[in-house]
């Protein structure tokens, strides 16, 4: 389990105990962008394909940091564009070396993700689905079948 | 310098989270370094993670003192007239325009706000037929360079729930409800990139110049939560 480096329920005296220099969890001296220089595969997924959020629970085993809201996973969207790529956040949380990954905005029906709020002005409406738009890292998504 | 929108026109998050609701004393505003929104003191036990925090980024090199400072002055300085003198612009000028829906940070340096540091600025137009509002469900990411301190309504659990399963709602609560005929999109600013809206032109506003169509553009509208309308006879009164 990876320990965090510091907790919000920490106390300031355990704070500053784990922000010493001897920590063992604490490898500040990594600059994680310049570090991750490995090389990035051209992206996965095409404007307008259909994509699923993968439905998986990463912070039920171990302390992580996460981009990828828990209320859109599972849930299936449309690939809108593809930003480029960033070092991956989850990654340069931990100052860990971050491999830069492909960012995606997908789009979302939100009556879909949402089937049980506003269901009235769903069906009256005349324009198009309301729209929830996610910047999504593709490690993240996968092929809707 | 004028705050008039962070200040004297606070609005309330959604929903019940209407007892967390503080006014403040325009002269509190930017007292402090830190979120001119909350009404109380920082609490001791964050000063003090603060304080280590800054003090091993210092220590260890990572970023200097007069550079933390620097920063800081420059999030401090920062009021949605920044963004507001973008849209302005981007209403008179064609090429601005594109410029700013294809490439928003280049369209802030453009005008001498500098992102030096930030993260990529998106900008999305609001139309006739589309109506996109900002929120940010994990934390409060805001385009702070170009509009300020977010709000706490921004920040508050409210509004981060409600944004993004019955935005339409939260509109009309606001007094903006949104035609049957326009799509609302709602940007979730889950990773990388921030996020700022180019509102419609209000109508009758053709006579304006860029300095005057700017002192139309609120705060809120540059997130979605506003629709601007030519003044009447209550200038800049946005009561609600």
């Amino acid at each position: 389990m990876t320990q965090p480096i510091i907790d919000a329920q920490m106390t300031s005296a355990e704070i500053s105990d784990r922000c010493t220099d001897d920590a063992p969890s604490v490898s500040v001296s990594v600059n994680p962008v310049t570090a991750a220089t490995a090389s990035l595969s051209a992206r996965r997924f095409a404007d307008g394909q259909r994509v699923r959020v993968k439905a998986e629970w990463p912070e039920a085993l171990q302390y992580v940091h996460l981009r990828t809201p828990s209320y859109i996973r599972g849930h299936c969207g449309v690939i809108v564009r593809c930003f480029g790529a960033f070092p991956n956040p989850e990654d340069l949380a931990f100052g860990r070396p971050a491999p830069r990954k492909h960012l995606y905005h997908v789009a979302f029906d939100r009556a879909a993700v949402w089937p049980t709020e506003n269901t009235a002005s769903a069906a009256s409406r005349t324009s198009g689905p309301d729209k929830l738009l996610i910047e999504l890292y593709e490690h993240w998504i996968e092929e809707a079948t | 310098m004028n705050h008039r929108d962070e200040s004297d026109t606070p609005k309330s998050a959604p929903t019940s989270a209407a007892s967390h609701h503080h006014d403040h004393a325009p002269s509190h505003v930017h007292s402090h370094g830190l979120d001119p929104e909350h009404s109380h003191e920082p609490m001791p036990e964050s000063v003090a993670l603060l304080d280590r925090l800054t003090t091993l980024l210092v220590g260890k090199g990572l970023v200097t003192q007069d550079e933390l400072i620097a920063q800081q002055r420059v999030t401090d300085n920062a009021t949605h007239e920044n963004g507001a003198r973008m849209v302005a612009k981007a209403w008179c000028d064609p090429d601005y325009r594109r410029l700013l829906l294809s490439d928003g940070s280049a369209a802030a340096e453009a005008l001498g706000y500098s992102m030096a540091g930030a993260p990529p600025l998106g900008v999305v137009e609001n139309t006739d037929t589309v109506h996109h509002l900002i929120v940010c469900t994990l934390c409060s990411c805001y385009p702070r360079q170009l509009l300020g301190y977010p709000p706490e309504w921004y920040k508050s659990s409210a509004y981060r729930a409600r944004a993004v399963r019955d935005p339409r709602s939260v509109l009309a609560e606001w007094g903006l409800p949104i035609p049957t005929s326009t799509e609302v999109r709602v940007i979730d600013s889950t990773a990388d990139f921030r996020w700022m809206v180019l509102p419609r032109r209000p109508a009758g506003t053709d006579h304006l110049d860029e300095a005057a169509l700017a002192r139309l553009v609120t705060r809120d509208a540059l997130i979605g939560a506003d629709v601007l309308r030519m003044p009447t006879d209550i200038p800049f009164s946005r009561s609600r």
